[in-house]
């Protein structure tokens, strides 16, 4: 079973952002809601390398609603 | 007690065998939170340690008068760690922002109490908590770059 930690970042809004562990693997594309906001993951990094079956990620938000570049 | 395979899914008892995972979950009490309640004061001294099972919390600092918020954490995190490391009072504020929250606390002596008579508990759940640190630092560099 593998497991993620992910850290959420929205550039500009340093004090946004979350850390999460998930069951699943975040994906470009993907909307996800934090403090009942919508966000699209616009970059997925791995922040370090996986230990087990943890796999340390870094994910960039942009405003759902927001046009992508 | 919280399941085996839910603990399983907290970075915290990652590496310990399921022996240990029930010895480190034998010294936790389950407890339910509403949003705005409060886990922890920063400055306060209550010496406990949270596990995060179900929800959401945002932990903030003081900024002058104000309490200016740092980071949200979810499912899986630790709330407290650095309170058992070093053994000084709490470092931030953390409010419920979710209803339910649930948590797993532990009192950071019997915790400590454990890792001394296990040893081998002790250093995997100590390496966890370091590495959960540095995770929470590498996350504020990046939030900020």
């Amino acid at each position: 079973m593998a497991l993620y930690k992910v850290s959420y970042v929205i550039p500009g809004r340093p004090s946004a952002g979350a850390i999460l562990t998930r069951r699943d693997a975040p994906r470009v594309g993907e909307i996800v809601t934090l403090h009942g906001e919508r966000y699209r993951v616009v970059e997925v990094i791995e922040l370090l390398p996986p230990q087990g079956v943890v796999h340390f990620l870094h994910v960039t938000l942009a405003p759902a609603d927001e046009p992508r570049a | 007690m919280v399941e085996i395979s839910l603990a399983r899914q907290c970075i915290l008892f990652h590496g310990l065998v399921e022996e240990d995972i029930r010895r480190v979950l034998a010294l936790g009490k389950e407890e339910t939170y509403r949003e705005g309640d409060v886990l922890a004061v920063q400055g306060s001294r209550e010496g406990k340690v949270f596990v995060l099972l179900e929800g959401m919390v945002e932990v903030q600092v003081k900024a002058g008068n104000t309490l200016q918020p740092v980071v949200t954490l979810g499912p899986g995190q630790l709330i407290g760690e650095i309170t058992l490391v070093d053994g000084g009072p709490h470092s931030a504020t953390v409010i419920v922002t979710q209803t339910p929250t649930r948590v797993l606390a532990f009192e950071r002596d019997a915790l400590l109490a454990l890792c001394e008579t296990h040893p081998r508990l002790g250093y995997v759940l100590m390496r966890n908590i370091a590495a959960d640190l540095g995770f929470k630092v590498r996350h504020h560099n990046l939030s900020i770059a």
